[in-house]
């Protein structure tokens, strides 16, 4: 005969296999995303507070902008992006393992060149966000912008303040 | 703190089924051991599970704090985990579980934990990555929680036993840094170990079969999902057999062996200290941390007077551990003759459970040596008692959140947001045929071991499992100026150039200054891909 002890602990694994096992699958919660919020102002990651900010930019080979984004709100996901300064749209790519992070490649824009980005959703072409930005390429130098640099600075050599010697552990510490 | 925790809101929100379920299941097994095993001694709990709760809900959300801008696990040991996780989850998911374990490697040795984690995975219809990920912050969670009841069982004073759950969970770096370094199997392990161990004493009295067959299994299971588990049961059964002994001798001889402990820890600590790899293992504990090291030491002499046998177990047990960096496992274990009975990062992780013990014992003592000074009331012991356990709270928990670092390191945490970018780059605009080379590092854990393998340190480590490349390693340090790389790379028949964001990826200005051999193919702030042409010159 069970007691009232084990009787309690039967219901609590029940209730919790079932909250476990009645979860819906992870593709079932991703197709109910919210709705777009309002229009908002773009800027960058590292001072925006919204779910939709521009983590830098990059290049191709060939010269074209690569706009990184970041999406935190699914409905920002499936986007596009037009400039208004070449009229000229920038396709965007969703990450498949991280699908908040999206690269957008369209024209060629030099470093520090201005540019107006107004942020559409593909599905109903819906402005969702703009703002103005100043390309920075970050701290790469790609070759081209090598070329313009003096000779000096392309020579220098690599600063490196670790490993502070060759056989550093792999494990390293919390650095002080 | 606020923020930290607000972070961990976030990512518990973000994560909420995933964390919910393996909370269910954690919880679900603790009340199954706690019903089933409850010994019939008519005690009754007497600890504040409000409290207890309170404690388990703020740790829990610094904890995952640190998910907040992860992407993946860190370090390169996660690679690995996760790629046999990744196998045996989809070995589930078809029927072919078994199938998956002829294609592990030959010195495979943590199958407990990926066996654990790929069931959570399938079970829970969770990414292996997102379970890796939040597995290992609660298991962090956790690890307080089995030496609060350690120390309140043996105490009774829960404010010595949630002392001694405050050390554990945040007293040190270690073991929460381990996440950094990917340690999920040795985190779990101890978990497990630790479980076991509070299974083992709080049932050592009681003779039932079942309950004979549960402490044994424990420590199965404990030793499948991390093999070094069982050196801290042998450790922990000598310095538990040690202890006793030591008890039962006079006050005299006590103080001996307490002498002799001391001394040894004190010989084996200089002999580390030697070593610029072991020393290592130290540095959570005398480094940052010195304060509290020495608060747990001061009050040792307190501990003495009341848990004399818990005090031999906690230095015998710190002594066995640092004696196990220097014991070779020579003709024990094939293909692992370099090695020790235990390594330097594991050391250096399970340092934290003799040192809690012996707070959370030190902690008590103190508080009932109050008792002894004489002419005091009732109300005024009680009084004093209440101010020194603020105090002791109050100094360790300052210190605690003036140097603990809840978020992750950037020594380990190889994959960012611009190397999302880039793989996602490389398999939209690259064939599936390409060979990419990757920065690595030599492997170097103990002294005596060789450093012929190479281990990843950046994130192209996981370009094969993430976008299905293959990648060649090179040495971080590899001189893409000289010809003979160049030679090299054109013979391994190397097509592209990764190079990370790490301390220990490729230098880009090299490769930029070779413009005729490796041409830029994606330039982004913290990441590139180089393409290596002119092969046939």
């Amino acid at each position: 005969m069970q007691t009232t002890k084990q009787k309690t602990l039967l219901l609590i694994l029940g209730i919790l296999f079932s909250l476990t096992a009645c979860r819906p699958k992870t593709e079932d919660v991703k197709e109910t995303t919210p709705p777009h919020p309002e229009q908002i102002n773009i800027t960058y990651c590292n001072i925006s507070h919204e779910n939709l900010c521009v983590e830098g930019f990059g290049k191709e080979s060939d010269g074209k902008l690569l706009i990184l984004i970041k999406a935190e709100n699914p409905s920002y996901r499936d986007i596009y992006i037009q400039s208004k300064e070449k009229d000229s749209s920038f396709t965007c790519s969703q990450s498949q393992d991280f699908p908040g992070n999206l690269y957008c490649t369209g024209e060629t824009f030099l470093n520090g060149e201005d540019i107006a980005l107004n942020i559409y959703t593909k599905k109903d072409k819906k402005l969702i966000a703009s703002g103005n930005f100043t390309i920075q390429y970050g701290d790469i130098t790609s070759p081209n912008d090598l070329s313009s640099e003096n000779s000096a600075t392309a020579t220098q050599e690599p600063t490196y303040s670790y490993p502070n010697y060759p056989n550093y552990p792999n494990y390293p510490n919390s650095t002080p | 703190m606020l923020r930290i925790l607000l972070d961990g809101l976030f990512v518990l929100n973000q994560n909420r089924a995933l964390i919910l379920g393996i909370l269910a299941i954690l919880i679900a097994t603790g009340l199954a051991l706690t019903f089933l095993l409850r010994p019939k001694t008519g005690q009754k709990s007497s600890y504040n599970h409000i409290t207890l709760f309170f404690f388990f809900t703020t740790s829990l959300l610094l904890r995952l704090a640190y998910l907040r801008n992860v992407f993946i696990p860190p370090y390169f040991d996660s690679v690995e985990h996760f790629r046999i996780i990744k196998a045996m989850t989809e070995g589930l998911a078809s029927h072919a579980f078994f199938d998956v374990f002829s294609g592990l490697t030959e010195n495979y040795y943590h199958l407990g934990f990926h066996t654990l984690a790929s069931l959570l995975a399938f079970g829970l219809r969770a990414d292996p990555i997102d379970v890796m990920l939040v597995f290992g912050q609660i298991t962090l969670t956790m690890l307080p929680i089995p030496v609060f009841f350690l120390i309140w069982r043996e105490t009774k004073d829960q404010k010595a036993a949630f002392f001694s759950a405050l050390l554990a969970g945040f007293g040190w770096y270690m073991p929460g840094f381990a996440i950094n370094w990917g340690k999920y199997p040795a985190i779990t392990g101890l978990l497990a170990f630790e479980v076991a161990l509070l299974l083992i004493t709080y049932l050592r009295f009681q003779k039932k079969y079942l309950v004979k067959n549960i402490q044994l299994f424990s420590i199965f299971i404990s030793i499948l999902i991390h093999s070094r588990t069982l050196v801290l049961f042998l450790i922990s059964f000598l310095g538990y057999f040690l202890s006793r002994k030591i008890f039962a001798l006079g006050k005299e001889n006590q103080y001996k062996a307490l002498k002799i402990e001391f001394l040894g820890i004190l010989i084996f600590g200089i002999l580390i200290y030697q070593q610029p790899l072991l020393k290592l293992a130290l540095e959570p504990y005398i480094n940052k941390s010195i304060w509290i090291t020495a608060i747990i030491f001061l009050l040792t002499p307190f501990a003495l007077r009341k848990y004399r046998q818990a005090v031999h177990f906690c230095l015998l047990f710190i002594l066995l551990l640092f004696a196990c960096l220097f014991i070779p496992i020579n003709g024990i274990l094939p293909g692992f003759e370099t090695q020790t009975l235990l390594d330097r990062p594991f050391v250096e992780m399970s340092l934290y459970f003799p040192l809690s013990v012996l707070g959370g014992v030190g902690f008590s003592g103190l508080l009932q040596s109050l008792k002894n000074i004489p002419a005091l009331s009732k109300r005024t012991y009680k009084s004093l008692n209440f101010l020194t356990a603020l105090i002791l709270f109050t100094l360790v928990g300052f210190l605690i959140t003036k140097d603990y670092k809840f978020y992750p390191s950037d020594c380990c945490n190889f994959l960012g947001y611009d190397d999302t970018i880039a793989f996602e780059w490389i398999n939209n605009n690259l064939p599936a045929n390409i060979s990419i080379l990757v920065a690595s590092n030599q492997l170097n854990v103990l002294p005596s071991t060789n450093s012929a393998d190479l281990v990843g340190s950046d994130a192209g480590i996981w370009i094969p499992q993430l976008i299905n490349r293959k990648i060649i390693m090179a040495p971080y340090e590899l001189d893409f100026l000289s010809s003979e790389t160049k030679d090299f790379l054109c013979h391994s028949q190397t097509n592209y150039i990764y190079v990370g964001n790490k301390e220990q990826s490729f230098n880009q200005s090299t490769l930029l200054q070779k413009r005729d051999w490796y041409q830029a193919l994606l330039s982004l702030p913290n990441t590139q891909l180089f393409y290596i042409t002119n092969c046939s010159n």
